[in-house]
């Protein structure tokens, strides 16, 4: 399940609708502290546990290092698509999103973007979950680290960096 | 470091099942910027049309048929290392579990088979496995088992 496309998508719609970029979570979603994995992050870490002696027969935790609020993040979203931020509106996107195929299969066609069918470009029932948290949600990586393994990533750079390859792949606009 | 058996990096080969999901994604990435690894997909569909890059060498497979798992894998003799991030979502967490240990299982069963041991293992999984579906739990989540009682069984992995 990818959050970065669906919210994308989430965006990309809501420029298209002509309105501003609603956090369509609750307040505590939208405050909550959390904390995240960057896909390549996890890609060098499991290259790392593949090769390093002190990974044999261990768990680990492995998130970008930082911690993130949606109150923050949103802003990069907003930017990336260049819409103002509306305060947060808890609604279900399931609800408000999933019968807006046609305008998807519109901005497919507008843009020259990859032929994603709507049913696969976004989760809405993950976007629900994800943006409505009322605990924060912080993992320990001491022991990762302890172990070697030290890389981390800057979280709004590294939502960036995913809005941009999305957009390089044509996947959104 | 302990003495190893394993064979050096730069002469191993990872297979990924479950290569195109986000994190699969993330692996074969860092490959691509790794040279000391090469890299093997198997999943049923290839890789998506929408990736810039070469994709790496692909196995088409259904990870859910055991015999058809075992054919595809037999022949991948330069394998030596598996990351498994394949994943089925179900309605509820007791129907999760049977699909998905039944791909890992087939997986194993079907590298096993071959002349060439597996050196090592990673098995990506998520916070599923601290109880994350239940709700609030003891910040700083540390590795090792869940904190929380288990309601039911749970496909967790990491």
């Amino acid at each position: 399940m990818n959050l970065v496309t669906s919210l994308a998508t989430y965006a990309a719609m809501t420029r298209e609708l002509g309105l501003p970029l609603r956090f369509p979570g609750t307040k505590e979603g939208w405050n909550t502290l959390q904390e995240t994995t960057d896909a390549e992050l996890f890609g060098r870490a499991t290259l790392w546990a593949l090769g390093e002696d002190r990974a044999r027969n261990e768990i680990f935790n492995v998130s970008n290092g930082d911690v993130y609020r949606w109150r923050q993040l949103w802003s990069e979203l907003a930017a990336f698509y260049d819409l103002p931020i509306a305060e947060p509106l808890a609604m279900s996107t399931v609800s408000e999103m999933s019968e807006k195929a046609l305008l998807w299969d519109a901005i497919v066609t507008r843009y020259g973007l990859h032929a994603t069918p709507y049913d696969q470009i976004a989760n809405w029932a993950f976007v629900d979950w994800m943006l409505n948290f009322r605990e924060e949600t912080i993992l320990s990586t001491i022991k990762i680290r302890q172990a070697g393994f030290a890389d981390c990533i800057d979280t709004h750079q590294s939502f960036r960096r995913q809005l941009t390859r999305l957009r390089d792949m044509r996947i959104v606009p | 470091m302990s003495a190893s058996s394993e064979t050096p990096v730069a002469e191993r080969q990872i297979l990924i099942v479950g290569p195109y999901g986000v994190l699969g994604t993330g692996v074969i990435d860092a490959v691509a910027e790794n040279p000391k690894w090469g890299i093997t997909t198997a999943a049923r569909r290839p890789a998506p049309t929408y990736r810039t890059q070469a994709a790496p060498p692909h196995i088409s497979v259904d990870l859910m048929d055991r015999e058809g798992t075992t054919k595809a894998f037999s022949s991948l003799n330069k394998v030596s290392d598996l990351v498994f991030a394949a994943y089925i979502e179900k309605p509820t967490m007791a129907e999760t579990v049977g699909p998905n240990a039944r791909m890992l299982k087939n997986t194993l069963h079907a590298l096993a088979a071959r002349n060439v041991p597996l050196q090592r293992i990673v098995l990506a999984g998520g916070a599923k496995s601290y109880g994350f579906s239940l709700g609030a739990l003891k910040t700083l989540w540390l590795n090792g088992p869940p904190r929380t009682e288990q309601t039911g069984p749970s496909y967790v992995l990491i």
